[in-house]
């Protein structure tokens, strides 16, 4: 259960299908950041595609990587304020749009009426066995069918918002949370859906005051994106698609053990290879270690980089698809961001830059100290964006509670939570 | 369901009509229940029913024509053989009736229509029926096999594995007949149809040219947003596609989709390229398309997949060199296949945009060619 003392002590846990991450950090509130001081991360043998395969071998997995956390913290992660990354084909998005007549006499939009409309699209009902995670503000539109992202001080007789909800197929979140929960032997106190951890790490809303951000995190089961412009989150999404199905394509092309594929896109920029368009290796031969049941002792450079090519390619080219559907690519005017174990791939911002036809550069995580290798790991950027989540929500309670001491928010009280969709980022 | 989407028909006319190209015969009690209901479901001029048994009673019983095989019976076949394009039979193996009667109409046939395509469906006795039933079911089969075209070979025990435990038995049989009469219409309607793309008889021609093969066959119908995906899934998912397709290599195929008549000419380019993708390239495929009107705000796939001889005429491998490639090749389709293109995804749900199941590596699905030589 919650505890009653208050937080300055933060843990983000992501059950990511290559590894499992725990990560430990302290608010440092006069400088608005967080200080890291825990890092545990252990191998995920049973998650695939983001989800739980085996409950008792990720739990295993997961205490190894608390115990490494609090040893390095020095701080009992059940002391702290837990947040748990979901990833997943079962969270989907749905669009929620609700209109509200302006309530100044001279028409003019208020904060106050922004407010209302995003509490109204908050209020709308979602299947039984839906949880919702998170809501987001897609856009504004005004009386006359204008679309704003920022209507404050506009004039309009009314003005309609559509909000994005976050929700999750109650039972396979659960999940997650049980497993979580029972090695914890306690409540979790939020969860975050991970393209807006992504968010959350690396975008501040002044990088969005002029264009909108998009950001990738290339993960070993699930992609992640989401664009975020100045009125908040326009849309943010999954691909159940990522190294693993990259490692798995060269393993089906060369009759490569799993291991052995794995290893080998681990080892890209070793082995002198690169997803970049137009690349030429020619007849350039790898070796391969030798083995049982190894079928060949080489494979052709170039045959390896195509494999990987045409499948980062179809992806980025699925998500390109996806965002020009649902009208976001037109707001992203700023440079997309990688992040994720494959966004250190050779090559991959190149690729990336031909498909999304923008500059490409990796994510930054902002406003963290400490820990700097682990800070400089792009695989660490969902954990990250959990922790700076976790840490602005839990400020948002803070404000909102008039007790000194506010018990720690336990997931089951959402309804402070509704203060997180008024400010939106 | 495969069978949703198809009008029923008409009770038919005692004689066999002269013009039909198709004649779909039901030979034996088992045979005739699938035709009856087969007729049940699909009426076209261009098709002909006929049930043949050995019990005189079934004249009474039966709204088809039928042929009672008394002696001479035989002598009434090359009437009936003349001017068909094609030849399908269904028959229940384990009993005598049905092969005894299989066999003389395929002797007719090679008598005064040798070029005319058999396709025999054959369906297989259950585990739990008498040992020795199953083992004469497994010797006609080797017995009709170099009669026929093809023989597509149905067994009861992989369609009742697909139904929930606590099934009815008595339902269990008729859904079983339903399925084989699903199969069989499956298999001609499209000929019927109005032709988009490529939906000819000389294509089942092309695929059953070769005698003493076996065929597979996959059936599957999808409807709302995902129905392209829905219907590759459940033709992946036939019973008897899997078990055929991972006992055997195959050497060409036939994949016939059917649309509604308000599909636009992007959902069928879409539709088809999918279903080209899921088959490996060294088979020679023929794909087909066809509007049905029967079909409403749905797709039907079938599926027919050929299985040379064990040890293949120079004919059959003068033929399948005609169609591109002498060596062996792969089938890469069905889900003991498709495991081995989906590789550690292929026991987990898999992932899906628009029609593209991205398990698949993306250039088997692109149909990219990768320099393996070393």
């Amino acid at each position: 259960m919650a505890r009653k003392q208050p937080v300055n002590y933060f843990t983000s846990i992501e059950l990511g299908t290559h590894t499992i991450k725990v990560l430990m950090a302290r608010e440092l509130p006069r400088e608005q950041a967080l200080e890291l001081i825990g890092c545990g991360e252990a191998d995920s043998l049973s998650v695939v595609k983001g989800e739980i395969a085996n409950v008792t071998i990720v739990r295993e997995q997961l205490r190894q990587a608390i115990r490494q956390a609090e040893a390095q913290s020095g701080v009992d992660v059940r002391d702290t304020y837990v947040a748990l990354a979901i990833s997943g084909g079962y969270v989907s998005q749905r669009a929620f749009s609700t209109e509200v007549a302006v309530a100044a006499p001279d028409q003019t939009i208020t904060q106050g009426d922004i407010n209302q409309a995003i509490l109204n699209a908050r209020k709308s009902d979602l299947p039984a066995d839906s949880f919702a995670i998170s809501t987001t503000t897609r856009l504004f539109r005004l009386g006359d069918g204008r679309e704003t992202l920022t209507p404050l001080g506009m004039l309009s007789d009314s003005l309609s918002v559509t909000t994005l909800t976050y929700a999750a197929s109650q039972m396979r979140l659960m999940s997650a949370v049980k497993c979580v929960g029972e090695l914890l032997e306690r409540d979790l106190n939020e969860i975050c859906y991970t393209p807006l951890a992504l968010v959350a790490a690396c975008l501040r809303p002044a990088d969005v005051t002029l264009a909108g951000q998009l950001i990738l995190d290339l993960g070993a089961g699930v992609t992640s994106y989401a664009v975020l412009t100045a009125a908040g989150c326009y849309t943010a999404g999954q691909l159940t698609v990522g190294a693993e199905h990259a490692a798995n394509d060269l393993s089906l092309a060369f009759g490569l053990p799993i291991m052995m594929a794995r290893q080998m896109l681990c080892d890209f920029g070793r082995l002198d290879c690169s997803v970049a368009p137009g690349r030429v290796s020619s007849a350039r031969l790898i070796e391969l270690p030798k083995g049982p049941g190894m079928a060949r002792s080489q494979v052709r450079a170039s045959s390896v980089e195509l494999v990987v090519r045409v499948r980062l390619q179809e992806l980025f080219a699925i998500i390109r698809e996806s965002l020009e559907k649902e009208k976001a690519l037109c707001h992203v005017g700023g440079t997309v961001l990688l992040s994720g174990g494959l966004s250190s791939l050779p090559g991959v911002c190149e690729l990336a830059q031909s498909v999304f036809g923008m500059a490409v550069a990796p994510a930054r995580p902002h406003s963290f100290r400490g820990l700097e290798q682990t800070l400089a790991r792009p695989g660490f950027v969902t954990p990250l964006g959990t922790l700076q989540n976790a840490r602005r929500n839990y400020a948002i309670y803070r404000a909102q509670c008039s007790e000194e001491e506010p018990e720690t928010p336990s997931l089951l009280r959402r309804l402070w939570r509704f203060a997180q969709a008024v400010i939106n980022f | 369901m495969a069978g949703k989407g198809m009008s029923n028909g008409a009770r038919h006319s005692r004689q066999v009509s002269p013009r039909a190209k198709v004649l779909l015969v039901g030979l034996g009690y088992a045979g005739v229940k699938v035709v009856r209901t087969a007729a049940r479901q699909f009426e076209h001029p261009d098709y002909a029913f006929l049930a043949v048994d050995q019990s005189p009673e079934l004249q009474a019983q039966c709204e088809l024509p039928v042929l009672v095989t008394a002696a001479g019976w035989e002598q009434q076949l090359p009437e009936l053989l003349d001017q068909r394009k094609m030849l399908l039979l269904v028959v229940g193996l384990g009993g005598k009736t049905g092969t005894r009667a299989a066999k003389a109409i395929c002797g007719a046939v090679r008598a005064h229509r040798p070029e005319l395509p058999v396709l025999i469906m054959a369906s297989m006795p259950f585990a739990f029926e008498n040992g020795e039933r199953r083992a004469l079911a497994e010797t006609s089969l080797r017995e009709l096999r170099p009669f026929a075209s093809a023989i597509i070979p149905l067994d009861n025990e992989l369609l009742f594995a697909q139904m929930p435990p606590e099934t009815n038995s008595m339902a269990a049989f008729e859904r079983a007949d339903e399925w084989l009469a699903e199969v069989a219409v499956s298999i001609l309607r499209p000929f019927a149809c109005t032709n988009l793309v490529n939906v000819k008889f000389e294509h089942l021609d092309w695929l059953l040219k070769e005698r003493n093969a076996q065929c597979a066959i996959g059936i599957g119908w999808g409807e709302g947003e995902n129905a392209i995906g829905d219907a590759i899934a459940q033709v992946m998912e036939s019973p008897f596609l899997q078990r055929m397709a991972s006992s055997a290599q195959a050497d060409r195929a036939l994949a016939v989709v059917t649309f509604p008549e308000e599909s636009t000419l992007d959902q069928v380019r879409g539709c088809l390229t999918t279903v080209r993708s899921l088959f490996a390239d060294q088979l020679s495929l023929e794909m087909g398309a066809c509007v049905d009107a029967s079909v409403s705000e749905g797709v039907r796939i079938v599926v027919l997949i050929h299985f040379p001889p064990a040890a293949p005429t120079a004919k059959g491998a003068a033929a399948r060199s005609r169609h591109g490639s002498d060596r062996q090749m792969m089938l890469s389709f069905t889900s003991s296949i498709t495991q081995s293109r989906t590789g550690i995804f292929s026991a987990s749900s898999p992932t899906r945009y628009q029609y593209h199941n991205l398990d698949i590596p993306t250039y088997i699905r692109q149909n990219i060619d990768l320099d393996t030589t070393t």
